[in-house]
């Protein structure tokens, strides 16, 4: 998209909140399900936002997700933050490199749920040492397939909807 | 989706398959016997899931209970932000998953 700096600055001021928001309402209003899984409701924001901004933009707003999301809820720079942080960077390089190949919405964002299930459970194993952590692996692995694909449709549905 | 899309996500459940079948296979070497609890690395406590009973623990966030009870054993009462592990719910040997609870560093495995 070619906009001017304001316009484009006030795009990733927006979406940024609304990733800030989502995240938020997710881990406070949807009870934990087994394994810890989520649905990871705020990658949509960041499918939206790579598709319509750019790459550059999609990792300022999730920079902004985990930071912001992690300050407001008192939880910065603890391992909760850590986690979260090693989920955002994996789903954004592979977000990237979705891109890149051009690769369709649904499996880009199946993929980027992967991604962040396989950031997680590394960082996970690096600050805890848990090595039985690699027994709800698969769980996860097998649980970031649908909540990816749902986080895609939502995307697709939303970006079809969006004009800029 | 594209074919060579699908077969990549098809290559991720096998993944998952494969990593599944390996715990599975490990899990028939360990001893049925003896449950043990970990805190941090060190193993705090040593029960025995025939045995009904109910056991305290401090972790790094807070108490959290084991609670056995014929044959099975869940954690309950914990003090914790996502209660993940009281999620996974009753496990026992033969339907075995080992319980982490991340913020308190404990989790509850066979030996």
């Amino acid at each position: 998209m070619k906009t001017n700096s304001t316009k484009r600055f006030v795009y990733i001021t927006l979406l940024s909140a609304m990733a800030i928001t989502i995240n938020i309402l997710e881990s406070t209003l949807i009870p934990p399900l087994p394994f810890g899984i989520r649905f990871g409701l705020a990658n949509i924001i960041a499918l939206i936002t790579i598709e319509i901004l750019g790459v550059k933009e999609m990792i300022i707003v999730n920079i902004m997700r985990v930071v912001i999301g992690n300050l407001l809820r008192g939880l910065i720079f603890g391992t909760t933050f850590w986690i979260a942080f090693g989920g955002v960077a994996l789903s954004s390089i592979v977000l990237i490199l979705c891109k890149k190949m051009n690769s369709s919405l649904l499996f880009t964002s199946t993929l980027s749920s992967i991604g962040h299930t396989v950031g997680q459970v590394f960082v996970v194993m690096f600050i805890y040492q848990q090595a039985s952590m690699i027994a709800i692996v698969p769980y996860l692995l097998i649980a970031a397939i649908p909540t990816g694909i749902l986080t895609g449709i939502v995307a697709k549905e939303a970006l079809k909807r969006v004009k800029v | 989706m594209k074919k060579k899309e699908m077969m990549m996500i098809l290559g991720v459940v096998v993944i998952a398959a494969v990593i599944f079948i390996a715990v599975q296979f490990m899990n028939t070497q360990k001893n049925k016997d003896v449950v043990r609890v970990i805190y941090k690395s060190d193993t705090v406590l040593e029960f025995d899931p025939n045995k009904d009973a109910e056991y305290w623990f401090d972790g790094s966030y807070g108490k959290l209970m084991v609670e056995v009870k014929e044959g099975q054993w869940r954690v309950t009462n914990e003090e914790c932000p996502n209660h993940v592990c009281s999620s996974t719910g009753w496990v026992s040997a033969d339907s075995y998953l080992p319980i982490i609870c991340l913020p308190n560093e404990i989790s509850v495995e066979l030996k």
